[in-house]
């Protein structure tokens, strides 16, 4: 890792947040004294790995780490328990609430900074295997895969009216790949999508479905706000001036857009809808963004 | 969910221990070994889950074992957990260092260690699916490329077809004329009459033979190199492209021992060839050339063999030289070419283990290859 991990470190006890704080001086060392705060903590900063105690006044260490991993945002974060109580109990509950590791008290540094380390590195390779395993390799956004997974975990908790579903093919691709070659093809299907990305608010899902296919999926205040950015990330693309080995193209995005209702219930049916609407767009002469009432 | 069982690879000198563990671990599939370099073979075939390891044991110590493990492709992502009496805080260390997951002391606490191990087990598994995502996103790329090519070998397929549409016309034609001809002969036609007419029409089918193969030879190219005559090969990409060289007016010289022989995957080569030279073609089709040739120069030296695929075209333009072996790279009119012929040529060169460079000469481009000719 080239840039210094940060650890958090939760103890109700000063001085033995004193000693861990030493121990780690080569770390960037958080700390927190009760088990809200920390999770607070863990949501709000980048923290790469948790050093807990269990016996603390209010929510103990096991309740802090069931939290922690209920939640996806803090959900990957890996947690070490280290503690006095060494009964198996204890240990067997510290990792039943998903701790990866567990240390008793008194500990031997050298061992806990190689546990600490080992951690940090594992997690470090789940971090990337993740990425990889998620992104379409070309624009570095999500693959399909992916795409699905979110949208339909979103489907679910968003209500109707308020969540709106995307599709967006580039215009006419096929000419690009024919007339100027696939590296050409692939400058643009990587300019559009970097386009679009930047162009949509930034909690909104947003991945490669095919070829030259892509889909939004994200909740917008009203079907004028969801028509708006669609139409911004259309005039974003139509602006561009991609150029490959010299040669400056330019190209156009039509877009189907969908709202979720009474009567389009399913994801599936949602985005056949948007599908339905961007099948007009191409017929009604592309570079067009139609939203199906 | 249905899991298969997870197996796990105990190394251990001591039976008790291992009698132990097997107990312990009865939820899983539990396999042992003794000793060290036992569990590298059993490891080599078998994939465990997670590697239980003692350190002290006599011959291999656990350490060595683990770094073994660690640096052979088969097991490097298997998980080894060090379990073992030895507690002092520099053994612990070094077990990480050299690899390990996690370091538990004898005698541990049996619901202590099953905890680490369903941990460490649930751990790998989610590494492995992330592991095959990966693989699926690669493959996917990989077959885009292998795309890439077949759409290549479908535009020279292509041409092919062009070329031999184009010679039959001749030898067709001149099949129907002998036929009229035979008609008007008067009747009873004589024996030498009916030879005359029979000998012009199988020469002409010969021909016709002759092209047909060549087309199908590179249909189905045999995978296997070998070495073959460079002037045969040429005659036959001669044959192939004989009816545009003859359209565009071109010379193709030839220089090189008669008995001179390359290796290498026939058919590609003639795919290479076939490349350069309508390369070439294309490039006279821009610039208007008297005396059209291309000159094909061989040289063996050193194990190498050095060919010259030289025009007097005009050059490839100077701001493409660097690029021109990129797929997308084209010195022809928009809609002309799709720029993967140059890509392709050098794909088959390096396939060969050689190398190709072009430059420009006074009056053209000259195209260099090298290939690596084993002793034969």
């Amino acid at each position: 890792m080239n840039q210094k991990a940060t650890l958090l470190v939760v103890d109700d006890t000063p001085t033995n947040i004193d000693i861990l704080v030493d121990l780690f001086e080569a770390y960037t060392v958080a700390v927190s004294l009760d088990g809200l705060t920390a999770i607070e903590m863990v949501q709000n900063m980048s923290i790469d790995l948790i050093l807990l105690d269990i016996m603390m006044p209010g929510l103990d260490g096991f309740e802090v780490c069931k939290r922690l991993k209920e939640d996806p945002k803090t959900r990957d974060v890996p947690v070490i328990f280290i503690t006095a109580k060494t009964d198996e109990e204890s240990i067997e509950a510290a990792y039943d609430a998903g701790g990866v590791d567990y240390v008793s008290k008194p500990f031997k540094p050298r061992e806990v900074l190689a546990r600490v380390r080992f951690q940090l590195e594992r997690a470090e390779h789940i971090r990337q295997l993740e990425f990889f395993a998620t992104r379409d390799p070309m624009t570095g956004i999500y693959n399909r895969r992916m795409f699905f997974k979110l949208a339909k975990e979103l489907f679910k908790s968003t209500p109707e009216n308020t969540l709106f579903g995307v599709i967006l093919d580039i215009d006419h691709f096929k000419k690009v790949n024919d007339t100027y070659g696939h590296p050409a093809g692939d400058t643009v299907i990587r300019e559009v999508a970097q386009s679009v990305f930047e162009t949509l608010p930034s909690e909104t899902i947003f991945g490669r479905i095919g070829g030259e296919e892509f889909a939004i999926f994200g909740t917008f205040i009203s079907k004028n706000a969801a028509f708006d950015h669609v139409e911004q990330c259309r005039k974003a693309v139509e602006r561009l001036h991609i150029t490959h080995k010299g040669v400056t193209l330019h190209c156009t995005i039509s877009t189907g857009i969908a709202c979720k209702s009474s009567r389009l219930s399913t994801l599936d049916l949602l985005l056949n809808e948007a599908d339905t609407a961007l099948y007009e767009a191409k017929g009604r002469g592309r570079n067009k963004s139609i939203f199906r009432k | 969910m249905m899991h298969t069982r997870h197996s796990i690879l105990v190394v251990d000198d001591t039976q008790s221990n291992l009698d132990i563990l097997v107990d312990l671990l009865k939820a899983y599939r539990v396999t042992i070994s003794l000793d060290g370099p036992t569990a590298i073979e059993m490891a080599k075939t078998h994939p465990f889950d997670l590697i239980l390891l003692d350190i002290m044991m006599p011959g291999m110590d656990g350490y060595e074992v683990c770094r073994r493990f660690r640096s052979d492709g088969h097991t490097k992502d298997v998980p080894v957990m060090f379990i073992t009496a030895k507690t002092d805080e520099e053994s612990i260390e070094r077990a990480f260092l050299c690899g390990g997951v996690d370091y538990v002391t004898k005698p541990f606490k049996p619901r202590e260690l099953l905890s680490r191990v369903h941990t460490h087990l649930q751990l790998k598994a989610m590494m492995d699916h992330l592991e095959s995502l990966v693989e699926t996103e690669v493959a996917k790329r990989q077959r885009q490329e292998r795309l890439l090519k077949r759409q290549s070998k479908m535009a020279a397929m292509g041409e092919m077809l062009d070329s031999v549409a184009h010679q039959w016309k001749q030898p067709l034609g001149v099949i129907t004329l002998q036929t009229d001809l035979l008609l008007m002969e008067e009747t009873p036609v004589s024996r030498e009459t009916l030879q005359e007419h029979h000998d012009l029409i199988i020469s002409q089918v010969d021909h016709m033979d002759t092209t047909l193969r060549e087309f199908r030879d590179f249909l189905r190219p045999e995978e296997k190199k070998h070495f073959f005559k460079l002037d045969t090969m040429l005659e036959h990409v001669h044959i192939l492209m004989k009816d545009t060289l003859t359209k565009a007016h071109i010379d193709i010289q030839i220089e090189m021992d008669a008995h001179s022989k390359i290796y290498g995957n026939r058919s590609e080569i003639v795919h290479l060839f076939i490349n350069l030279i309508s390369n070439a073609k294309d490039a006279f089709e821009e610039h208007l050339t008297d005396h059209r040739f291309i000159r094909i120069v061989h040289e063996h030296k050193q194990e190498t063999d050095r060919l010259r695929v030289e025009d007097n075209a005009g050059g490839v333009p100077e701001a493409l030289l660097p690029d021109i072996f990129e797929p997308d790279i084209t010195s022809k009119p928009v809609g002309k070419g799709t720029g993967i012929g140059l890509y392709m040529s050098r794909q088959i060169v390096e396939k060969h283990g050689g190398s190709i460079t072009v430059r420009n000469t006074a009056d053209g481009a000259c195209f260099e290859l090298t290939l690596p000719s084993p002793l034969h």
